[in-house]
């Protein structure tokens, strides 16, 4: 049986996000671009909507929402802005690892705060010279008694710089594995913002840990563990990213439609010409298509079924279609789709990204090459 | 520092949500507009560049489209509102500086001490107590024609709103309006105070009295608040006139 609606209690989420956004989100994402400046005050909002950490488990204070749920309140974010949609929404990559990997002792200790103020963690993988190859790591963690002590450097980690604990994947010997450590441990030091080309609120930053003390209970699995976890924790944020793009896409949409339905060309309503309306045709339809993508993958995860290559479909998808999409309203707007005075051209440079992280769109294709090769038909 | 640009930030983002409400950006200009600026339509004319925009809000984002241009706006015949604007704000600081100066000498005059030698009855400071009287009447007079020049600025200003403004009820003239009749009402007060003798007396000097503190204190107040107001006047209008 196939049903493509929501139940009550998703519909009330969706509005309750979308009234979020347009109170707290998008009147602030010019200003939040402009300047760069992280996003505490949304954030606080944020936590008191009880949008934030929707996934901890509700015996550990949390909401204990779907990875569809989440993507439901994530879109109408992204709408507003996706800089401080990626701000705000960090904590979920993550807190990820630890909910699927973690102990409870683990969850008790790392989660159960984040469900009783505004907190950040971060998730600390990529490195200067390991990005899509993430088994490339070259951050040790060598044993030392009860405890592993943790060298070297990430790089990009969103959150990293207001982070409260991290998410550490290290090899031990050869094998990865992944750590929690407490943003406060001696040897940890937080490198300064990067100035990216968009999303500019969202906090990236470089994180070296230098001799840094971790007791083995923050071990998340065993040694070695640290690249599946890896990759069970993409399984679930994909559709995240995937929707963000969505909700990008929805953004250029709805700009350039207000837009083509006001602006006079020619004597007549820009939309009445065709080479304007099509774009706008062909913009829903890949919104539609990518938002088809996401909501699958979400819910194979959360029926407990594979959902790698889903995810990866719709990472990929969803990711072009905001690139496609904010380009478009751009052309659509024309010259005041490339002044920073308009909303539109932050939408190109926020979708870029869209394209990079959390595995590049060629990974995408990888994985779902990967998964075709097992297939005698599809 | 950064500390306090961004407290002072913090400030001015509230007070002005306050006063304007949601604003957006002239996308000509880059003039800040109040969504309240739109008439019943939807339409705004940009006071600064002349663009007529029809304002279209999407999901809390200011979509202004630009429809039309006014290129044939009414000029001022004479520039009489730019140019009258510099007499209140180029005479108020010297009548705060000379009502400053008088509060500080009359200090000096009651805490002094009145021994053959002191500095009391040196020469040069009896001569300067002698001259208080003068310098009093001349502050007088700085404030009181930085108040009544305060007067023609805001009818030419009112004048050059209808003409080429249009009469349009922009947040930003609003504001303007009620600052400019602040400063006439708060310099008035200051002026009656000073005037009356309730601040300084005949001899030009502070009387060393309870009430005589309170009264410079309340007087020195409302200059104060003048000069804040007319900082915020002339910061608008210049904003008004050149833009970002």
């Amino acid at each position: 049986m196939i049903d493509f609606s929501l139940s009550t209690e998703q519909q009330a989420l969706v509005e309750k996000a979308r009234d979020f956004t347009k109170t707290f989100v998008s009147p602030v994402a010019a200003k939040h671009d402009r300047s760069g400046e992280f996003p505490h005050e949304v954030a606080k909002e944020f936590f008191k909507a009880g949008l934030m950490n929707p996934h901890i488990p509700k015996e550990f204070g949390g909401h204990g929402r779907t990875v569809l749920d989440h993507l439901l309140v994530m879109e109408e974010i992204s709408v507003g802005c996706t800089g401080i949609g990626t701000a705000i929404d960090a904590n979920s990559l993550s807190q990820t690892p630890v909910i699927v990997a973690g102990n409870d002792a683990q969850k008790k200790e790392f989660l159960g705060p984040m469900t009783e103020e505004c907190m950040f963690s971060a998730y600390a993988v990529t490195e200067p010279e390991a990005g899509s190859d993430v088994a490339r790591v070259k951050t040790t963690a060598t044993k030392h008694g009860d405890d592993y002590v943790i060298n070297g450097v990430k790089w990009w980690i969103t959150g990293g710089s207001v982070a409260s604990w991290y998410f550490v994947l290290a090899k031990v010997d050869t094998k990865p594995t992944g750590f929690l450590v407490p943003a406060d441990t001696s040897g940890i030091i937080r490198g300064a913002k990067e100035h990216n080309l968009g999303q500019h609120c969202s906090n990236t930053v470089r994180v070296t840990f230098e001799d840094v003390k971790v007791p083995s209970k923050y071990r998340v699995g065993e040694e070695g563990d640290g690249f599946r976890i890896a990759m069970d924790t993409f399984a679930h944020t994909r559709p995240g990213i995937a929707i963000g793009a969505t909700g990008l896409a929805r953004a250029a949409l709805n700009l350039s439609l207000e837009y083509a339905k006001r602006r006079r060309t020619f004597d007549k309503k820009l939309i009445s010409n065709q080479g304007i309306s099509f774009k706008l045709a062909e913009m829903i339809t890949k919104i539609d298509a990518a938002r088809l993508l996401a909501h699958k993958s979400a819910w194979l995860v959360d029926n407990g079924k594979d959902n790698n290559r889903e995810a990866a479909e719709a990472k990929w998808y969803a990711s072009d279609v905001a690139m496609e999409a904010a380009v478009q309203a751009a052309q659509i707007l024309g010259g005041y789709g490339f002044t920073n005075e308009m909303p539109v051209e932050k939408l190109i440079r926020d979708a870029k990204i869209y394209q990079i992280y959390e595995g590049a769109t060629e990974i995408q294709k990888m994985v779902i090459v990967a998964k075709l090769m097992r297939l005698r038909e599809v | 520092m950064s500390e306090i640009s961004r407290l002072a930030d913090k400030i001015t983002t509230a007070l002005k949500k306050r006063v304007y409400g949601k604003t957006f950006y002239c996308p000509v200009c880059h003039l800040e507009l109040a969504y309240a600026d739109a008439d019943a339509d939807g339409l705004v004319v940009c006071p600064l560049c002349g663009v007529v925009i029809e304002l279209a809000d999407v999901w809390g984002h200011p979509l202004p489209v630009v429809h039309d241009v006014e290129i044939n706006r009414v000029q001022p015949k004479a520039r009489m509102h730019p140019v009258l604007t510099h007499a209140p704000v180029g005479l108020l600081p010297f009548a705060l500086l000379g009502a400053l100066f008088l509060a500080v000498v009359s200090l000096l005059a009651h805490l002094l001490p009145s021994g053959e030698n002191a500095l009391l009855h040196s020469n040069e400071f009896q001569a300067l107590l002698q001259a208080m009287p003068a310098i009093s009447q001349i502050t007088l007079l700085l404030l009181g024609l930085s108040v009544g020049f305060s007067l023609f600025t805001g009818i030419s200003g009112y004048v050059d709103w209808l003409r080429r403004y249009g009469g349009r009820p922009y947040k930003v003239i609003q504001l303007k309006i009620y600052l400019t009749i602040a400063f006439f009402v708060v310099g008035l007060a200051a002026l009656l105070l000073h005037a009356t003798g309730m601040v300084f007396g005949a001899d030009g000097l502070v009387a060393a009295s309870l009430n005589g503190t309170l009264m410079t204190l309340v007087y020195l107040g409302l200059l104060s608040v003048q000069m804040g107001v007319i900082a915020v006047l002339g910061h608008v209008g210049g904003y008004l006139v050149f833009g970002r």
